[in-house]
This record gives structure tokens, C-alpha cells and sequence, in this order.
């Protein structure tokens, strides 16, 4: 154990500096958490830039970008925010990206014994007294996630129940600290290790809600415009396919 | 534990705080506007990204160990027993040697240094005013199995130690000193949804700390430099955030400074607490503490007490008041004499939408005293087994006030300069409930109350720092500077003969403390 110290005490002391090309900044959406991480890990390793990863809600971002924040990237989850930074000329022509098609889950803990087989009729039981969504006001999936429910004609009923996290991240914390004892969050984020042996998720139907189209662009006030490009070539490389893929994502077809 | 090995790893993250060069790994953050200019502020945590660098750990582990945080920690077995503050830290080591999630080992050491002059206390026979500068070491060390449950198990070691600490009249008992004892030890049952029901349930069952509500009267004590435990049975009921149940039945640990802590059959410590959170703005606690007393020979100091209590309170929140009401009624007896005594404390507070986000906060705190002393009632407060630093003052070697025979309104300005400070400036009036009682912070006393009441007033300065955002519950700061101006009780001729030398003379007392967790 004492090795194990001292052994950690003189890597963190003799810690040596990697020379970095570049330092890209990208705002993403939450739903993107553990997939980005992994991601921007593998671009880090095949192109030698530093990735700097901020998550939060699309439309925060959004909001963010108008004030001047200065991503050179935007992944958000709903492609009508990146669609409008491109009227309003903010963007790089031509870089518009719809990168994945999202869905939504519903996810309850491993200890809840719920039947999540039931759907989201189960919402109605009362012994679900917290249900976690994202702030149907910023977050995409968590104005997915209101229309899903109006589909099944539960909304109005469970209203009352919600707890709005500040992102669809936030939301999925709720249901897995116990705060809330069920919620609908991102398939990405149910199907992520961390996530994944901590809890169960039934599927919400795709046709329920509207399509959850997710796009990217870079920014026109990016100051690295090129590796911008090299990271969002990678997203459409087979490496990042695969890797979305295997979040749960629907990728577009190459080509 | 060996000392040597501490330092290097505090050395260690020092060499982080005083700057190290980036490392080439995924930065993780959020975009902050400060004075209208945008910047990126990193949310990692350093060490485990230079550990991912060096190749100690795998990318998945590092994903893992990161999302292990806030709200994903893995909940160690005394989280329903003690303040989540005292528990919740990245696991440094445990992810550098491999451990799985269902082993839990956590090492934590913190380094204090005190100083205080004109020591007033009648035991300390330090000559003109002389000078009690300290070194206080607290080590501990835990290792659970189990992971998130049900059947868990807990050991937690602590090893608190003085140094300096050596010369006439240097402060020193049990609240300072305990070395090498077992703080916890125990097994625990969890179970969630009781009977298909959103309750959860625990059972302890062993060598426990606890914290109960404020913790006025039951804590696993922070600041001090050795802990309060107990031996026996503790079980819990409660539906998530909203409300729970807490009843216990255990014999209180007696410390020995350098032998085995160990309980007795003589003493006796039992109660229950309910805590309910159903109205934010009216959060209510009811709680009753049972005391058998009995270890002592000396049959005029044996207690039976039952405590009585109620508390109500508002947390805090930008714009908005918010509220403390705790108050303790204590009957039974004290050997042979009835016992009566009260404890109302009042809080109320306001935190402004400016910078630095300012809460002002005006407190009062009455605990009574024994009014006719040698009388047929006793009337000494007894604050049982609970802590002060959060409203009164700084223990340690200091902490000459208790919540016994006081009277003490005041007001505490906290400030948040920044995400990883907060100062505090504080200034309480120090009052006996009754004069002719004993003043239990210098254990004297004038019985026939000539010498008045008034013990003085002091100023506190605090300032709470983590230098790195990301390591906050790794590694912090302590820093306090307490001056207090004597009042005229202790220049009576009667108490100023119990008094040391120079006793009479205004105090000032400085902490600088770290406290690092692996």
C-alpha cells in the first residue's frame, strides 16, 4: 500500500509534458456524455489536438453561442439550433452536419421493480411520485420526451410529478440518486457503462415523438477552423461511426 | 500509515497547485462569463487525469472513476449514519491499485496548526500569559466491502496525535489526543422498496459515528481533533429526501489517549430522530435522547437525562430569508439532584443577489445554567455529545465556550468570493446564563455571583479554501484567526485567583489547517 503511495506521489512528480498542437473547444449535448468522452479520447490519440469538452443542454448552448462564447464546435440535439447560427451566418458555410438521429428511454434503477414493459402507462401508478425529464424549455429530448407522453395520453395526469433536470444528463442523475424514481432519458446515456448495470430502460416507440434530428456545425469565430473540420471528419469516419453506433445512436449513411 | 508517505502524496498534489503543464487528455468543462468575458474552466480532477496519462489507469476506468461523482458516488455503508461531507471524495488510491467498486478504501489526513496565548482555563498552569502552540494530527483510514449492498461492512481507523504538546500547562485530553483506535466498525443491512414501497431501510449493527440533524447534540465531530463514537445498534427508515426515521440503542466509546478505545455497560445512550422535509420553507426535526450515565464512581457526577427537542429551519437560498430554530429541554438527574435545563438556539439569515453572494446571519444561543448552586437542582445545560464549531467557535485547543450555562446573541457574515472560497467573519457576546455557576470553558467559578456575567465578545475570521475547483473534496485549506476581548467577569478578584497567570488578558487564537483524502 505505502509503494502504491509513493509510486503514485512520484508519477504525479515526475509528470511529463506532452507538447499539444491545438486545443479545440466543443459544446455538446448531454445526451453525447459518455460517447464524446470516448470519442474525443480516440480523435485526441489519432490526431495529437487536446479536446476541450463542455456538456449541457442544446438550447443553453445556443443561447451561449449568440453571446459570444467561443466554441469552435457545436453538437447540438435538435439540428433547428445549429440551422438558425447558420442563417444568421455564424457558422462555416457549409458545415452543417446532421451526425445522429437520438432516442428516448424510459429508466428506472435496478432496485425499482417497476415493469417497465408497461411503457410509459406505468407513469401513472402512484406509487411514482418523481419523474425526471429534461427542461422541456431547453433540452430537446426533454420536449421528446413531453410529446411522447402526450402520445399516450399520460401527460396530463404525471404533470405534476416532474422534475425538470437542467439537462438530460441532470435527469438521468435524478432517477439514479434515488431523487426521482423514474424518468425518461437519452438511449445513449442507458446504454453507456456507467449507466448501464445500474439500472433497466424500456424503449419509447420513435414514431411517438418527433424525430430527434442531431447536428453539428463549426463556428465562424473559431480560431481553429481546421481541426475543427479534421474532428467533425473523424464523427463521419468508421471509427466514429461505430462508436455513436454504439451509443444507441441512428447514424446517417455514408454517402 | 507511515508519516513520510502523507507528505509525499500532499507534496504531490501541492506540485499541482502550484502549476503543472498540460497533459495531453480530454478536458472536460463549462464555458463561464466572468466580467463579460468568457472563459473555459476545466471540471476535472487532475490527479486521476495524470493517472489516465501516465497509463495507470485505462480510458474506461477513468470514465468510470469521473462519472463516480456527486451523484453517482458509490455510497459507502455510513451514509445514512454521518454527513455526506465526511464520506464523499474521489478514491484515489483505490482506482490506482484496481479495487473493485464493491471495495471501498479511503485514506485521509489533516494537518493543523494552532496557537493561542493567555490561556484562561483554571487547569493550565502556564505563567504570564504564556503561549500553547500546537501540531495536531488527524489520520484516518477506511476499507468497506460491499458496494451499494444490502449486506455491507465498514472499518474505519483514526489515529489523532499532538505535537508540541509536551510542556506545563499545554492543552491536552482526550478532545486532542487518541491514538490508533478503531473509529467504526460495523455490518449494515439496506434494503429498498420495503414490502414493494418507495421506503428504504437500514439496520447498523457495531462501532459507529453519527450525525444527527445540526448536530448540536449528536456528531461525528469535524473540526476536533479525536472523534465521538458508539458502540451498538442503529436502524433507520425513510422515503428518499422527504422524511426519516433514526432510532438507536448504544453505549458511548470511552477514549483513552493511548490504550484501546472501549465501551461500558454503565453508560447507556439511546434516542430517536425524525426528520421531515414535506414544506422546504418548513423543514421540521423532533428528536429524544435517553443518557444512563453510570461510569464514574463518584455518584454525585452519574447523569440520567432525557432531552427533548425540536427543530425547524429554512435552508438558505439567494434572495431569500431563511431560518433555524433548535431547541433542547433536559430533565432527570445528576447523581442524586433533580436536573432541569434548556437549550433554545435562534437563526435567522438573508442571502443577497450581489457578489460574492453575502449571507448575513444573526444568531442567538441560550443554554441554561444551575441558578442556586449546591442547591437541590442542577441546572447545567448538558451538551451530551454534540459539536460547536459551526456556531459558536473553533475547538481544538481553543473552544472556551460550551453549550452549557451560556448566553451568547452575535451575527456571521459569510462570503463566496469565489467557487472555491468562502470567508466567514463572525462576532458572538459571550454571557453567563447565570453568574453564580460555573463557567465550564476555564472550569471556575464565583458562587456568589460578584463577579458578574459578562465573559467578553470575540471576532472570528475564517477563510475555507480549495485551491482547484476539481479537487475540492480531495484537498483543502482551513485558515481562522479568533481575538477575543475579555469581559469583566474575569477581572473580579474572585475568578481572576482561579485564573493562570496573565488568564484575564484578551486571547487571540490562529489555525492553519490541510486536509488531504487519497
Amino acid at each position: 500500500m505505502i509503494q502504491i503511495i509513493i509510486a503514485l506521489c512520484m508519477l504525479m512528480i515526475t509528470g511529463v509534458n506532452v507538447a499539444v498542437a491545438e486545443v479545440i473547444t466543443i459544446g455538446a449535448a448531454s445526451d453525447l456524455n459518455f460517447a464524446f468522452r470516448e470519442i474525443a479520447m480516440e480523435y485526441e490519440k489519432a490526431s495529437g489536438n487536446q479536446v476541450r469538452l463542455t456538456l449541457g443542454s442544446s438550447g443553453n448552448f445556443y443561447a451561449q453561442i449568440q453571446n459570444g462564447a467561443p466554441f469552435d464546435l457545436y453538437f447540438s440535439a435538435d439540428i433547428s439550433y445549429p440551422r438558425k447560427l447558420e442563417e444568421a451566418g455564424r457558422t462555416v458555410p457549409g458545415s452543417l452536419y446532421q451526425y445522429a438521429v437520438g432516442r428516448i428511454v424510459l429508466w428506472a434503477g435496478k432496485d425499482s421493480h417497476l415493469d417497465l414493459s408497461r411503457g410509459l402507462e406505468i407513469l401513472r401508478e402512484p406509487a411514482i411520485r418523481k419523474i425526471a425529464i429534461a427542461n422541456p424549455k431547453h433540452a430537446p429530448y426533454g420536449r421528446a420526451a413531453v410529446a411522447a407522453m402526450e402520445h399516450f395520453k399520460v401527460y396530463d395526469q404525471v404533470k405534476d410529478k416532474l422534475i425538470l433536470g437542467e439537462n438530460i444528463s441532470q435527469a438521468a442523475q435524478f432517477i439514479e440518486s434515488g431523487a426521482c424514481d423514474i424518468g425518461i432519458i437519452a438511449l445513449s446515456l442507458a446504454v453507456a457503462p456507467a449507466m448501464k448495470s445500474k439500472g433497466t430502460y424500456w424503449e419509447v416507440p420513435a414514431e411517438t415523438h418527433p424525430l430527434l434530428e442531431q447536428g453539428a456545425v463549426i463556428l465562424k469565430s473559431s480560431k481553429q477552423q481546421e481541426s475543427a473540420k479534421q474532428f467533425l471528419a473523424f464523427i463521419k469516419g468508421e471509427r466514429g461511426q461505430e462508436i455513436m453506433k454504439r451509443y444507441g445512436f441512428t447514424v446517417p449513411s455514408a454517402g | 500509515m507511515v508519516k513520510g508517505s502523507w507528505w509525499c502524496a500532499l507534496l504531490s498534489i501541492l506540485l499541482f497547485v502550484v502549476g503543472t503543464s498540460p497533459v495531453r487528455a480530454v478536458e472536460y468543462g463549462e464555458m463561464v462569463r466572468k466580467d463579460g468575458k468568457w472563459g473555459f474552466r476545466s471540471a476535472e480532477d487532475p490527479v486521476l487525469k495524470l493517472m489516465l496519462t501516465k497509463g495507470l489507469i485505462t480510458d474506461e476506468r477513468y470514465l468510470e472513476v469521473s462519472a463516480q461523482k456527486g451523484k453517482n458516488w458509490i455510497e459507502p455503508a455510513d451514509a445514512v449514519l454521518n454527513l455526506r461531507r465526511e464520506l464523499e471524495w474521489t478514491r484515489y488510491v483505490k482506482t490506482a491499485t484496481h479495487l473493485p467498486d464493491w471495495i471501498d478504501l479511503g485514506l485521509e489526513n489533516r494537518t493543523r496548526f494552532e496557537s493561542y496565548d493567555h490561556p484562561w482555563r483554571s487547569t493550565q498552569a502556564i505563567g504570564n500569559g504564556g503561549t500553547d502552540a500546537q501540531l495536531l494530527l488527524r489520520s484516518r483510514a477506511r476499507v468497506g466491502l460491499g458496494g451499494n449492498g444490502p449486506f455491507r461492512f465498514l472499518f474505519e481507523g483514526q489515529d489523532s496525535r499532538a505535537l508540541s504538546s509536551d510542556q506545563p500547562g499545554d492543552f491536552q485530553n482526550t478532545t486532542t489526543v487518541n491514538q490508533f483506535d478503531i473509529l467504526q466498525l460495523f455490518g449494515s443491512l439496506t434494503i429498498n422498496n420495503v414490502g414493494g414501497s418507495v421506503l428504504r431501510t437500514d439496520l447498523h449493527f457495531g462501532r459507529m459515528t453519527m450525525d444527527f440533524g445540526m448536530r448540536r447534540y449528536v456528531a461525528r465531530n469535524d473540526f476536533r481533533n479525536t472523534t465521538n463514537a458508539f458502540d451498538g445498534v442503529h436502524w433507520q427508515i425513510g422515503e428518499g429526501q422527504t422524511w426519516r426515521f433514526r432510532t438507536f440503542l448504544v453505549e458511548p466509546v470511552i477514549r483513552n489517549e493511548a490504550q484501546l478505545d472501549e465501551q461500558t455497560a454503565r453508560s447507556v445512550f439511546w434516542g430517536t430522530y425524525v426528520e421531515s422535509a414535506h414544506f422546504p420553507w418548513f423543514n421540521v426535526n423532533a428528536f429524544y435522547f435517553g443518557l444512563n450515565d453510570q461510569q464514574l464512581n463518584n455518584k454525585a457526577l452519574q447523569r440520567t437525562y432525557g432531552t427533548y427537542g425540536l427543530r425547524l429551519f429554512k435552508s438558505p437560498a439567494i434572495n431569500e430569508f431563511d431560518y433555524e430554530f433548535e431547541g433542547a429541554v433536559q430533565t432527570g438527574h445528576l447523581g442524586n439532584v433533580d436536573h432541569f435545563a434548556y437549550n433554545p438556539n435562534v437563526e435567522a439569515g438573508y442571502t443577497f443577489n450581489l457578489p460574492w453572494t453575502p449571507r448575513f446571519l444573526a444568531q442567538y444561543t441560550y443554554a441554561s445554567g444551575t441558578r442556586t448552586p449546591g442547591g437541590s437542582q442542577n441546572g447545567d445545560f448538558d451538551p451530551l455529545f454534540g459539536a460547536r464549531r459551526f456556531d459558536l467557535m473553533p475547538t481544538g485547543i481553543w473552544g472556551p465556550f460550551f453549550r452549557s450555562n451560556i448566553s451568547s446573541p452575535g451575527w456571521r457574515l459569510i462570503l463566496k468570493p469565489d467557487e472555491n472560497l468562502l470567508l466567514t467573519v463572525k462576532q458572538r457576546f459571550w454571557y453567563l446564563a447565570e453568574a453564580a455557576a460555573v463557567y465550564s470553558g476555564g472550569l471556575v467559578q464565583d458562587s456568589t455571583g460578584g463577579a458578574g456575567n459578562y465573559l467578553g465578545h470575540d471576532v472570528e475570521l475564517r477563510a475555507q479554501w480549495a485551491p482547484l475547483w476539481a479537487l475540492r473534496q480531495n484537498m483543502d485549506f482551513d485558515f481562522g484567526y479568533v481575538h477575543w476581548f475579555k469581559g469583566s467577569y474575569f477581572d473580579s478578584p474572585a475568578i481572576l485567583a482561579q485564573l493562570p497567570a496573565g488568564g484575564n488578558k484578551d486571547s487571540d487564537y490562529f489555525y492553519a489547517s490541510v486536509r488531504v483524502r487519497l
